[in-house]
């Protein structure tokens, strides 16, 4: 997003804060492109409805785990993060999903879901708060809503959420359920562009920095799936290369800085936090092989 | 003995000149300084690199709704008492100019547009009474001439564009190229002694071919983007058709043309001739250099060299296009555009006859967009303004000052999706 006259804009302050370099496009912008561009996205309320539902559709695919102290330590954590997010208007929640499969999803509005697999690969909290802190990204970017086109011209037919939100005829709720549709495609199959996934890798792990956190969590958590969960991770076309993800994080960690100290691990809180989860059936496979 | 004949092929359709519409309505208002730009559908046309730079996928479509040519030929005539009569040809069209989509596809863009980059529907019918002729004591009493000429060409093609990296994009269109073009024209010259010349001439001629356009935009910092195009019309097939009939009872002696004698005292007599024939005249490769600088969000200022190589008998001629564009808030911009229409004619010399004529063009065009979230709709204008000379009477030594004023008058709207 390039800098415009409106410092006040909540994307622009995100700019500003997380130090993102400006596209070599960013002159090119007229200011009624960054008027639009600008503008839509404050309509967090709107987006939290999409969301729900698309979180609700969700929910109806893989249950959310029975783990009542589990969540509410998640929620605890990515509360924590979402601190720090340049999402004013977001309220965000956070649920763990009750598969095996190694993944995180995010919904517009703050719905944010970690699956049981992918916690159980995570050896501490930094690791927990950089996948957290990556999904906090993807709602705060507004990734979904522009992946969907939904981030602009409030005024069409199909496209724009206002009208989601406020038609009643069929041709409303045939939007609806195509703009669901290609939400779930979007999570389950063909992912986010490359440039979204790496953003949210970026301003991911400088919330996870921003909040006390070991800079390197998503690295280490990402090249552990990686070993021993290449098959599965090959499988999952929501994400770019493990290889470039890698290599874009590692690059902004060296010029990341890490203050006071190192950052935390909490690995013991989470280890007690989690224990339900590490000591069930599926948990306990998966201990052997990755813990 | 006539005073006047039919010209050759090329008074008839403006070949002279490049830029004979300016195609698009935000390029339009900026004068046609695009090449830098061309980030909407109209980039297809200036530069096709542009449409991998656009903001969204959209499409435009751009019509003149009014366009009014004058072209005036000084003191072309004489009279018996010694007044000099001008010569005026009017062109008036409305047509839409431009229609273009483009949408992601792909790692890219792909574009799919329209366009009428030149168009003219010429007419002259205009009478003089008691006209000097070069029978001794025997003037033309009445002169008729009718003139109704139309020239369109049309370019139909895809596009595509990718961004080669964060500040470099490519693109090329590959248009179909159609022209054209119809000339009737008809004289009648009616002598003071009852003699008289009668000439109708009527042409009709299609060319098809191809346009690649080449283009590249590199935007070495965030304010500003330099843009460089190629492009070059090849005529794969040409049809021209060329119809003659005249008689001329004033001649002194039997007109003798391909060994055939026309003797006009007799008053059945009547020439008549009818050709067809294939050229295939490709147009000059054309290269445009430009360069856009971004003031601010709410300014930027553009400008566009363009190069045009000789061939046959054309010229090798250049062109500047220069625009600015502001926005006087974020729903309302303003445009204003400065450029040149060079001939590709040489000068005309005082010792040769039967030249082409030479008229440099400057025009200028102003517009205001006004744009809604997902729409815009333009308004724009155009004005131009050329003088020059010409040889308006076949095998004549005599040279006439030319006036061409052109006046624009176009509406535009855009939807982006």
């Amino acid at each position: 997003m390039c800098q415009g006259n409106k410092p006040v804009s909540a994307l622009v302050v995100m700019v500003m804060v997380i130090g993102l370099a400006a596209r070599a496009d960013c002159g090119r912008q007229r200011i009624n492109v960054i008027a639009k561009e600008q503008e839509a996205p404050a309509d967090w309320q709107t987006e939290a409805w999409f969301g729900r539902k698309l979180a609700a559709r969700i929910l109806g695919s893989i249950p959310l785990c029975d783990c009542p102290a589990a969540n509410r330590y998640l929620n605890l954590v990515g509360s924590g993060l979402a601190l720090y997010a340049p999402a004013p208007g977001a309220v965000f929640t956070f649920g763990i999903l009750d598969s095996e499969k190694v993944n995180a999803y995010a919904t517009p509005g703050g719905y944010i879901f970690v699956t049981k697999g992918a916690i159980l690969r995570m050896r501490n909290e930094a690791e927990l708060a950089a996948v957290l802190g990556h999904e906090i990204a993807h709602v705060s970017c507004h990734h979904m809503v522009k992946s969907l086109g939904l981030n602009r011209h409030q005024d069409s037919a199909v496209g724009g959420m206002a009208v989601l939100v406020g038609g009643t005829t069929g041709s409303f709720r045939q939007a609806i359920s195509q703009g669901l549709e290609k939400g779930l495609e979007i999570l389950f199959d063909t992912g986010y562009s490359r440039k979204q996934e790496l953003e949210a890798d970026r301003i991911g792990m400088q919330l996870a920095v921003t909040a006390g956190y070991r800079k390197d969590g998503l690295v280490n958590f990402l090249k552990r799936i990686h070993g021993f969960e290449a098959s599965a991770a090959e499988d999952d076309r929501s994400h770019p290369t493990w290889k470039v993800r890698l290599q874009q994080l590692e690059a902004s960690m060296d010029g990341l800085h890490q203050d006071p100290g190192p950052g935390q691990t909490r690995e013991e809180r989470f280890n007690e936090a989690f224990a339900q989860l590490f000591d069930s059936d599926i948990g306990d496979e998966h201990n052997r092989s990755s813990r | 003995m006539s005073i006047t004949a039919v010209q050759g092929e090329d008074g008839f359709a403006d070949d002279q000149h490049y830029v004979n519409v300016l195609v698009g309505s935000r390029a339009a208002s900026l004068g046609g300084a695009y090449t830098a730009l061309a980030d909407d559908p109209s980039g297809c046309y200036y530069n096709p690199a542009g449409i991998a730079l656009a903001p969204y996928q959209s499409f435009s479509a751009s019509m003149n709704v009014f366009q009014r040519s004058l072209k005036t030929y000084e003191h072309a005539l004489a009279d018996t008492e010694g007044n000099l009569h001008d010569w005026e040809q009017e062109s008036s069209t409305l047509l839409p100019n431009f229609f273009g989509v483009i949408k992601n596809f792909g790692k890219g863009v792909l574009g799919i547009s329209y366009a009428v980059p030149d168009a003219i529907n010429r007419r002259q019918r205009q009478s003089f009474r008691n006209i000097q002729s070069n029978i001794a004591g025997n003037p033309v009493e009445n002169f008729t001439i009718d003139i109704n000429d139309s020239d369109r060409t049309f370019l139909f093609g895809p596009s595509y564009a990718v961004r080669l990296s964060d500040n470099l994009s490519l693109g090329g269109t590959l248009y179909v190229y159609y022209r054209d073009r119809e000339v009737v024209r008809n004289q009648l010259l009616q002598f003071e002694q009852g003699q008289h010349y009668w000439i109708n001439y009527y042409e009709t001629r299609q060319d098809w071919g191809l346009r690649p356009i080449l283009g590249l935009i590199w935007e070495p910092h965030q304010k500003l983007a330099l843009g460089l195009t190629a492009a070059k019309t090849f005529v794969t097939s040409g049809k021209l058709k060329q119809q003659t009939t005249f008689r001329d009872s004033s001649a002194d002696s039997p007109y003798i043309i391909d060994g055939i004698s026309y003797d006009f005292s007799d008053t059945d007599t009547l020439y008549f001739d009818s050709t067809t024939t294939h050229p295939s005249d490709d147009q000059p490769l054309s290269l445009t250099l430009g360069a856009s600088y971004f003031v601010s969000p709410r300014l930027l200022a553009t400008m566009d060299l363009s190069f045009h190589q000789a061939e046959d008998q054309k010229e090798a001629t250049w062109n500047l296009a220069a625009g600015a564009e502001y926005y006087l808030t974020e729903s309302i911009a303003l445009r204003l555009g400065l450029y040149s229409d060079r001939a590709n004619t040489p000068e005309l010399s005082s010792n040769a006859t039967n030249q082409a004529e030479h008229v440099d063009i400057y025009g200028a065009s102003f517009g205001v967009a006004v744009f809604s979230q997902q729409s815009s709709l333009s308004l724009g204008f155009g004005y131009a303004r050329g003088e020059g000379e010409a040889q308006i009477v076949s095998d004549s030594l005599t040279i006439q000052d030319v006036t061409i004023e052109d006046l624009t008058i176009y509406l535009a709207a855009g939807y982006s999706f």
